[in-house]
């Protein structure tokens, strides 16, 4: 997927734990490890807003965007 | 009453189901037995053949005032009774008739047991019963077609080796099966896509 989420880069700025980020924002353990892992096929703008407010942060620094698309002929060049 | 979860009406057709589901493979082990017992003990065994024909009249209704005029009582479907001789090669078909019957029967069931038994553990999208709900369709679909098909078969060897005179056989094709089987199909689409929003809900964070 296009859209990166780097939770744990910001976790590990703030020098916070999943469990930590868990009780603070109100969300489960295993739906925040779905997020962390890139798992999710959504965000809702009350979860982002929540995940900001308590790292601190901006929502650009969650999500971010990389063009995987220049990166498949390459890549199937090689595999070729 | 609830319709999902425990202690639901899906719980009560659940357990229905299951009685359902034993009762059909005891009834099975029995009329199979039976039948191999008959025809090993009889030297002969009647069949029963359910026909479509053109509408006999079989009798007179008189009314009892004169509100209404006389009427007639017609039949256009019956049962003909034949007497066989136990033969291997009709006990064979026989037993094959009832294992195919039973077996249709017993896999329908099952398949509805399943998925009521899903709906008790609120797992109503459950990719199985797409899966399970198609099986059903299928079957439905196969019996409509197989049954008039057999019916075109049994209405030539009637025709070929019985009189009927003015009776004429007809043939009669079940749309309800297939009807049901259509709009399975259909349902089974809905639930595909009912599994699809809530696995999208699931990982919707």
């Amino acid at each position: 997927m296009a859209i990166i989420v780097n939770l744990d880069v910001m976790m590990a700025k703030r020098k916070m734990s999943l469990n930590k980020l868990s009780e603070e924002v109100g969300i489960t353990l295993s739906n925040l490890s779905i997020l962390k892992q890139g798992k999710a096929k959504a965000i809702r703008f009350s979860t982002l807003e929540l995940l900001c407010r308590v790292l601190d942060c901006q929502p650009g620094d969650i999500l971010e965007y990389r063009d995987t698309t220049a990166e498949t002929p390459e890549l199937l060049y090689t595999e070729i | 009453m609830k319709a999902l979860g425990n202690k639901s009406l899906s719980a009560i057709l659940a357990r229905v189901l299951t009685v359902l589901w034993w009762l059909e493979w005891v009834t099975f082990a029995f009329v199979f037995t039976f039948a191999m017992v008959v025809a090993g003990v009889k030297k002969s065994f009647t069949l029963s053949i359910p026909v479509n024909y053109s509408a006999i009249t079989l009798r007179k209704i008189i009314p009892v005032n004169n509100e209404f005029s006389a009427g007639v009582l017609n039949s256009t479907s019956g049962n003909l009774n034949l007497t066989l001789d136990s033969s291997w090669q009709h006990v064979a078909l026989l037993l094959t008739a009832l294992t195919t019957v039973f077996t249709l029967a017993i896999m329908i069931t099952f398949q509805l047991k399943a998925i009521f038994s899903s709906f008790t553990r609120n797992l109503p999208f459950h990719d199985a019963n797409i899966r399970r709900i198609r099986n059903i369709a299928f079957v439905l679909i196969g019996y409509s077609v197989i049954q008039w098909l057999l019916i075109l078969v049994v209405n030539r060897v009637l025709a070929a080796n019985f009189r009927w005179e003015q009776v004429q056989l007809t043939y009669s094709f079940n749309l309800s099966a297939l009807a049901t089987g259509l709009v399975l199909i259909v349902i089974a689409e809905i639930f595909r896509l009912g599994a699809t929003l809530e696995n999208e809900n699931k990982l919707t964070i």
